[in-house]
């Protein structure tokens, strides 16, 4: 060893680094140990987009819905940072729970390392409470609509539900304060307490060491080095998770579900994945007894969870001698599974057609515009076009035909609007909703006689629902109102050459690992 | 056993230049995203737009007249109307000329003052003619003429900014 330069002798951190890489792992390298690390790189990803959307998104029930979009399409690889964050949240939450089931099935909560278990378990609960808070905040319509219920279901837990309501949400009612709450928990609480967690985890871990393989023999067979061996396959780990966010990010495009519009009850919305088995529990307690299923069985079976080094304590390993335990946890395994897509089954919109409906429109079409100014926000807020569809039938479709075809249901006839009149069309998704825009909302008359309703002034629909009504006229049209102003990259290219370059660099690092592994 | 070390020595440098390499591509990847979000200009093309602001008819010949009509502003996601008011002066032709009241020089109001037939600049007392032509004080430029159009006997003018304190006439935005 040569003495230390300069910076290394006031700053050791090549011979820290060397320290916290120099690690046997008994049996050698796998890959069933990344999941851990693959985890942590979730949410350093989450982080990273985490403060870059910072830039962008106000936490105000007005303007929440528009600056998440404005980041999602006008921003530079806004698209991008978006979709990064919403795609990490879910890979977190499933990396975490392939960690949990590969440590449960490995036996690697047993003693020594019961603490790393428990702590283990409180970074889930942590990484859950991120997603519940994190949901609310574009304030759209499936946001507004998991802090309505969120709360609703705080109110029916007993003794503490009321606390809890006033932490989260400022109260009963779901609006301002409701939203700044969740985003100050998301954003400076909760991932403040995941990091610690998570420092703590992995100093608990390392005091004895990975668990590496139940099996003894191989253990004894074999030492392999965690640098490089195992860092090698984490890396690998990184490339699989990174890519794979990236393609999702560019190819499912998260999606535009509209403003959040409490007059609106034709949404039904669900919950985010990993609570949808407790969603689908919920169906099946009568009500008096929801307590129970909203309290107690989480309860239950979080003390369960927590406990399990305590529950499964004979020193032995190997899944195949444990099968009481492995069978318990496959039962709560699968049942956790079916309930959550049955849950993820069963209607997600209401079709009313009593919504409108010519009769109600007659009587709503002499009602005197309020305000002496009305500026419409509609067209500027980015609608669902799904949404638009169920809008569009309840209050567009006797006049204008079913898809706007022109054949009126009703008695009233009125143009068609696919394809709409050339002179209002725009392949410009801005342009063609502000042409569109000014006749929903101040309707058309003919001297004196109403032909149609003035759909915004009149406030028949709420600007959230004329936003999506129009998405989807623009969609009849060809025109798709979510599109990307300013992409930075084109999503579709952006992909293949992370995929290209991290393929590359992996499959160089993978031939020459086993070439001079074998020399 | 000296072979070996050598062999494995190779594998691990070798090994660190893969782990180097894919932890470049991750800064890489997601360092261009990052900075593009943070330095590329977000704001879309905002297309010039002439508003209504009165009828032609309403103007008297020399007489600048201040002319009030709301500006759909549009401020990254914030979308609001604005108050705007100018100055619109008939000229002898029948030809109008419409002046933007905002101060070339550090951006107070100029006023037209109908006593001494002059624009007035109150802050530092910039003072114009009746064409906009600088007379006296601190302003660099003459008054900024504003894009207007006649429709139909209707005064059509699309809001400009321009940067104040230097000579030439800049558009901002």
């Amino acid at each position: 060893m040569s003495e230390p330069g300069w910076f290394e002798s006031r700053l050791p951190l090549r011979r820290w680094t060397r320290e916290l890489l120099d690690e046997d792992v008994p049996g050698g390298a796998s890959y069933w140990y990344i999941f851990g690390s693959a985890t942590a790189i979730a949410f350093v990803i989450l982080i990273a987009t985490g403060i870059w959307q910072l830039i962008y998104y106000v936490p105000t029930t007005e303007h929440a819905y528009d600056s998440v979009n404005f980041l999602r399409f006008q921003v530079p690889w806004g698209w991008l940072i978006h979709g990064l964050h919403f795609w990490a949240s879910s890979a977190m939450v499933v990396l975490l729970l392939l960690h949990l089931v590969q440590t449960f099935i490995w036996g690697a909560f047993k003693k020594p390392r019961e603490l790393t278990w428990v702590l283990g378990v409180v970074l889930l609960l942590a990484t859950l409470l991120a997603v519940f808070t994190g949901t609310p905040l574009p304030w759209d319509k499936r946001g507004y609509l998991a802090a309505q219920v969120g709360n609703g279901i705080a109110g029916s837990v007993p003794l503490i539900g009321g606390l809890a309501k006033q932490v989260m949400w400022g109260g009963d009612t779901i609006g301002q304060l409701a939203l700044s709450r969740l985003f100050w928990l998301h954003i400076t609480v909760v991932p403040i307490a995941i990091g610690i967690i998570f420092l703590l985890h992995l100093l608990a871990f390392r005091i004895p060491g990975g668990a590496v393989s139940f099996s003894e023999k191989r253990n004894r067979s074999r030492v392999g080095r965690f640098w490089p061996d195992q860092l090698l396959k984490d890396f690998i780990a990184f490339s699989v998770v990174f890519v794979g966010l990236v393609g999702l990010s560019s190819y499912l495009m998260t999606p535009v579900l509209g403003a959040a519009d409490a007059l609106d009850a034709t949404y039904v919305g669900k919950p985010d994945w990993p609570f949808l088995f407790l969603y689908q529990l919920l169906k099946f307690v009568p009500g008096r007894f929801e307590p129970v299923a909203v309290a107690l069985v989480p309860l239950l079976g979080l003390a369960v969870l927590l406990g399990i080094p305590w529950l499964d304590r004979s020193a032995e390993r190997s899944p195949l001698k444990r099968p009481v335990a492995m069978g318990m946890f496959a039962v709560a395994v699968i049942g956790m599974v079916v309930l959550s897509i049955m849950g993820n089954g069963g209607p997600t919109e209401i079709v009313s057609k009593a919504a409108g409906g010519a009769s109600s429109l007659e009587s709503s079409a002499t009602t005197p515009a309020v305000g002496a100014r009305f500026t419409p926000t509609a067209p500027f807020i980015i609608g669902n076009a799904e949404h638009g569809a169920t809008v569009f039938s309840g209050f567009c479709e006797s006049c204008h035909g079913p898809k706007g075809n022109g054949h009126a249901v009703g008695t009233v006839q009125a143009p068609g609007l696919n394809p709409i009149d050339p002179a209002i069309y725009a392949r410009d998704p801005q342009e063609f909703v502000l042409k569109i825009d000014l006749v929903i909302e101040e309707g058309a008359q003919n001297q004196g006689k109403v032909l149609m309703p003035a759909f915004g002034s009149s406030s028949i629909m709420s600007q959230a629902q004329i936003a999506d009504v129009e998405a989807y006229v623009l969609r009849l049209n060809g025109v798709d109102r979510a599109q990307l102003v300013n992409p930075g990259m084109d999503p579709k290219v952006f992909f293949f050459v992370v995929l290209a370059a991290f393929a590359m660099i992996d499959v160089a690092g993978l031939i020459g690992s086993a070439r001079l592994g074998r020399g | 056993m000296a072979d070996e070390q050598v062999r494995g020595t190779t594998r691990r440098d070798f090994l660190a230049w893969v782990s180097g390499g894919l932890v470049f591509l991750g800064v890489l990847f997601n360092g261009v995203p990052f900075i593009g979000a943070l330095v590329i200009r977000s704001a879309s093309a905002k297309k010039g737009k002439f508003v209504p602001i009165g009828r032609t008819a309403t103007l008297n010949v020399g007489e600048p007249t201040s002319l009030t009509f709301d500006d759909a502003q549009q401020d990254a996601y914030l979308h609001q109307t604005v108050s705007r008011s100018v100055w619109a002066v008939k000229k002898a032709s029948g030809e109008i000329v419409v002046f933007s009241p905002i101060c070339p020089h550090l951006g107070c109001s100029a006023a037209w003052e109908t006593k001494n037939k002059r624009f007035l600049c109150p802050c530092h007392t910039s003072i114009w003619t009746v064409d906009g032509k600088l007379v006296s004080g601190p302003s660099p430029r003459d008054l900024d003429i504003l894009p207007s159009k006649v429709v139909a006997g209707v005064l059509m003018v699309e809001w400009q900014q321009f940067k104040v304190a230097i000579p030439e006439k800049i558009l901002i935005g």
